[in-house]
């Protein structure tokens, strides 16, 4: 997988490689149970400080992205619920906003948008 | 401490081969009859006395103590390893100088060489013993250029003290008094006056070493 | 107790410059960029920290050990890189090497050697031949030989190129991969620990200004920037430093949040560099 850093960004770095590895996992690049690099190399690959690697490897693990077993690193999660439902999540905002894309260049107004996803909701059901 | 004392062997490889030529001159200019009971101490005292001030003059020269003192070993070391570094340059003042005086023996070049003795090495010590008392606590109190300068202020007074001293006393001590301690003294067996004069130095210092140690050990580099 | 470096209000003074109440600590596995202008008294606290010099009051403990009553166990688990060469320069690399290698129980040559060979150091040559870059390679390869755990750097970059610069931090992280070692490093040259620190100790006129995890740090300070308008008697104290031109201001603030709470949308807020935060404060400290 590729991270890349951008210094210049007002988004702190530790946020900036959670966001990475989230859109890995979800995208399935980084499968369960494979290894993430040690919190030491990355740092250093990236050269940045060992305490802001630290720092996104805890939010993943808080996010029930990883896991951390001590002494042989982290790993990527077996897939729970919420990191399931947020991945369908994510791929769903992805298609939308495709949409709203293709939409803005023809130049279609929010509320026909609305108008149209209200429609094809309804037709589902 | 040996360590310490190594390196200040290993900062001045040049320093031998300057003793080993002074050497030569030393037996070619000053063997006559006035120098020879004196050269080989003369010969010592001078190499130890260039080893000791060299050593220094590197430690200066690059603030080397910043080096040493950051290194695993405690300040009192360091003043040590110098006063038994001096005792190193003495010994190898003695087997420079007795060296080139044996060979010219051996060789038979004619010069009025005698071979190196127990007196010349007890002598020789002493001396150094003595200035290295005067000279250490003022070189770790006043660092290196003040106390060379003070260093030769002592060198001469031990060298012109002496004969200013008598000629002090035949002025104005009655004739009879000093002509006592002379004969005093002339009485006194050899070996004893010589462990004397080398206990009275090794007192000295000993006395040097503490005073020393006092100085280096509040010293900041 | 995880400390490798903890020194707790540390007091010299020299008449006409004096290290004031100093206290800072550094976790092992960790870098800490130790900054502050020239003078500012960075050097003379590596120098109490290696015992150079002697303190007036406080503690300085390393490895949970007093510097002072335990300095030969201490010191031969440092390894100390100053920003001149202190070695004897008539000396060869290889010859001065064997003086220090024969003072530390742990001292590997097989390491030693290997650094020579990447830092194209040749072993006979003499150290007074050698260019000061090259002076501080062997240096730091001297320093890092005896598997020493803190690194205590003076300016080893000062007067160093980028690319040296940037080698010596390249060198500090791999020795990191040892969660056990620590480094300590003290620079004016902040753009090189804007990378490489892990935590930032700030000092100037003696005085401890900030110290903290370069994160935290970041994330609480700000370049703000803003019009003059927005500046009066109350406002300007919130700053720490600031820089008035005919357009506007920029400033420091030690408190994002609330300058943000402040100010609203009428001033540009800015991650600051490690060199903003010095520079604004050395300024502040001036004018104030």
């Amino acid at each position: 997988m590729k991270i890349i850093i951008s210094n210049s960004s007002q988004e702190p770095i530790y946020e900036q490689i959670t966001k990475q590895f989230k859109d890995s996992i979800i995208r399935g690049e980084l499968s369960p149970g494979e290894a993430l690099p040690s919190i030491r190399n990355l740092a250093k690959q990236l050269q940045i400080s060992v305490i802001t690697t630290k720092r996104a490897y805890e939010e993943l693990e808080k996010e029930g992205f990883i896991e951390t077993v001590g002494g042989k690193g982290s790993f990527v999660s077996g897939q729970n619920k919420e990191l399931l439902k947020e991945i369908r999540l994510k791929a769903i905002e992805e298609k939308l906003a495709e949409a709203v894309m293709e939409g803005k260049a023809l130049d279609i107004s929010l509320s026909q948008l609305q108008d149209m996803l209200q429609l094809l909701y309804e037709e589902g059901e | 401490m040996l360590n310490l004392v190594l390196k200040d062997i290993l900062i001045q490889k040049k320093s031998f081969l300057i003793a080993l030529i002074y050497s030569v001159f030393l037996f070619a200019i000053f063997s006559n009859e006035v120098f020879r009971e004196a050269v080989y101490i003369m010969g010592t005292v001078a190499i130890a006395y260039i080893m000791v001030v060299t050593s220094n003059a590197y430690d200066d020269k690059y603030k080397s103590e910043i080096i040493v003192n950051s290194l695993p070993v405690k300040r009192k070391s360091v003043v040590l390893s110098k006063y038994l570094a001096a005792a190193v340059f003495v010994a190898v003042g003695l087997i420079v100088v007795g060296t080139v005086g044996a060979v010219i023996i051996i060789a038979g070049i004619p010069l009025p060489v005698r071979y190196i003795n127990l007196y010349d090495t007890v002598f020789a010590l002493s001396l150094v013993a003595l200035l290295a008392s005067l000279y250490y606590p003022l070189y770790f109190r006043f660092g290196y250029a003040l106390s060379r300068m003070i260093n030769m202020v002592l060198f001469l007074a031990l060298f012109f003290g002496p004969s200013a001293l008598v000629g002090y006393v035949r002025q104005n001590a009655d004739y009879g008094t000093a002509q006592q301690l002379a004969v005093c003294l002339q009485d006194f067996p050899s070996w004893a006056l010589g462990t004397s004069v080398l206990a009275a130095v090794m007192l000295l210092t000993v006395v040097s070493a503490l005073i020393s140690l006092k100085i280096y050990e509040t010293k900041d580099f | 107790m995880d400390n490798i470096l903890e020194i707790r209000n540390l007091k010299k003074d020299f008449g006409d410059f004096a290290l004031k109440d100093i206290s800072f600590s550094l976790e092992k596995g960790y870098i800490m960029g130790f900054i502050g202008p020239n003078g500012a008294g960075k050097s003379t606290t590596i120098k109490l920290i290696m015992n150079l010099i002697r303190r007036d009051a406080g503690e300085i403990e390393v490895f949970g050990l007093d510097n002072r009553e335990h300095e030969l166990t201490v010191k031969e688990r440092i390894g100390f890189v100053y920003d001149e060469s202190h070695y004897y320069e008539e000396l060869t690399i290889n010859e001065m090497k064997r003086i220090i290698a024969r003072f530390y129980k742990q001292w590997d040559d097989s390491i030693f050697n290997k650094y020579l060979r990447e830092f194209g150091l040749q072993p006979d040559k003499k150290i007074k031949n050698l260019s000061k870059g090259m002076k501080m390679k062997f240096s730091l390869a001297a320093a890092i030989s005896h598997n020493a755990e803190l690194i205590i750097m003076d300016e080893p970059t000062s007067g160093l190129d980028p690319i040296f610069r940037n080698e010596i931090l390249d060198i500090l992280r791999d020795l990191l991969q040892d969660e056990n070692k620590g480094v300590l490093f003290s620079t004016h040259i902040t753009t090189d620990l804007d990378k490489a620190a892990d935590y930032i100790t700030f000092i100037h006129n003696g005085e401890l200004v900030l110290t903290g995890s370069k994160e935290s740090i970041i994330e609480k300070y700000g370049v703000v920037k803003g019009g003059q308008e927005l500046l009066d008697r109350d406002t300007r104290k919130e700053f720490l430093g600031m820089r008035e031109t005919g357009f506007g201001f920029e400033a420091l603030t030690g408190n994002v949040e609330r300058v943000r709470k402040l100010f609203g949308g009428s001033v540009i807020i800015e991650r600051p560099s490690l060199e903003d935060i010095m520079l604004y404060t050395v300024r502040g400290s001036a004018n104030a």
